[in-house]
């Protein structure tokens, strides 16, 4: 058995794998979809960014990323404070509790650099700009 | 490249370091996933999902493991995931054939019946329960230690020894039948 198992790979090779080719346009595909995830997460980071000019708890984002229409976080609310704590430790945003024990993020000046950067680099910066030069 | 410039690489620009990874282990890997679901279009769209993975993970990687057991740990449990999944249970059913037609066989008999029996063994192996096809895929193609395989399985070594036994003697068992 160890004798005729010594050549699994070549016989894989011959019969199972024969028809497998990792292509050209698999490896495209997965460009583009590796720039679609980092520009959704450009977008998602941007309306935290954004949401948090003035001091809010994860709880409150929350409801905010909601009611802009953000479905990621919807039924993976855990996720959100990683993004906060990744994003906290670029400093880009900081975070304190009151009294009462709740934490409160706000953003910090690297962050409203960085959310300007990304205003300009993405759709719904544009977007956002194009609607205030039409009011 | 070896594995250390990947860990170094991944730092400095991680998509054109996914390029590489993917000239290196997208054959592999697409192997490896068609192993375990057995269909050419999934094995297809969970390899894409698996670099997609690899390279949103790609910060994570300490360089404590080799990376290519890192690699295989994340393919390994996505296509496990597939194959638990409701849609794999419930959509899809996943009709192994075995490509006999298109091997190429020189007339001489005795490549023939080689080439046979290798096909015999190979789908064999396929036809293994996932946990018994997955050891001996890893041990025998991928050539990977127990230890190795452990930590891509997430299981324990001595598992690994007991189902890797187990499974030669399925295979043995099969073998004989056909």
């Amino acid at each position: 058995m160890e004798d005729r198992l010594s050549k699994l790979r070549k016989s894989m090779e011959k019969s199972t794998f024969n028809e497998l080719n990792f292509s050209e346009k698999m490896r495209k595909e997965i460009h583009k979809q590796i720039n679609m995830s980092d520009e959704s997460n450009d977008l998602i980071t941007l309306a935290i960014l954004q949401l948090l000019l003035h001091e809010k708890t994860g709880y409150e984002l929350t409801g905010l990323l909601r009611s802009r229409g953000l479905k990621k976080f919807e039924d993976n609310e855990g996720s959100l404070y990683t993004m906060l704590h990744t994003l906290e430790q670029k400093h880009l945003i900081a975070s304190c509790w009151n009294e009462e024990g709740a934490k409160f993020y706000q953003i910090t000046d690297k962050g409203r650099k960085y959310a300007r950067r990304l205003e300009k680099n993405t759709a719904s910066g544009r977007i956002a700009i194009k609607g205030l030069l039409e009011e | 490249m070896d594995d250390i410039t990947v860990g170094i690489n991944v730092s400095e620009n991680a998509a054109e370091a996914i390029d590489e990874i993917m000239t290196r282990y997208g054959q592999e890997i697409l192997q490896l996933a068609f192993s375990y679901v057995k269909n050419k279009q999934i094995a297809e769209d969970l390899t894409q999902e698996i670099f997609v993975k690899c390279y949103k993970s790609l910060h994570t990687y300490s360089g404590k493991s080799k990376f290519r057991t890192w690699l295989w740990r994340i393919a390994s449990n996505h296509c496990k995931d597939y194959l638990k999944s409701w849609y794999n249970k419930n959509v899809f059913t996943t009709d192994y054939q075995p490509i006999y037609d298109s091997i190429q066989s020189e007339s001489v008999e005795q490549t023939v019946i080689q080439d046979e029996e290798d096909g015999q063994l190979a789908s064999a192996v396929m036809e293994l329960p996932v946990n018994y096809r997955e050891v001996i895929y890893l041990f025998y193609f991928e050539e990977m230690s127990i230890k190795e395989i452990a930590v891509v399985t997430e299981a324990k070594e001595n598992t690994i020894k007991t189902r890797l036994k187990r499974a030669k003697e399925l295979l043995k068992e099969r073998l004989e039948e056909m």
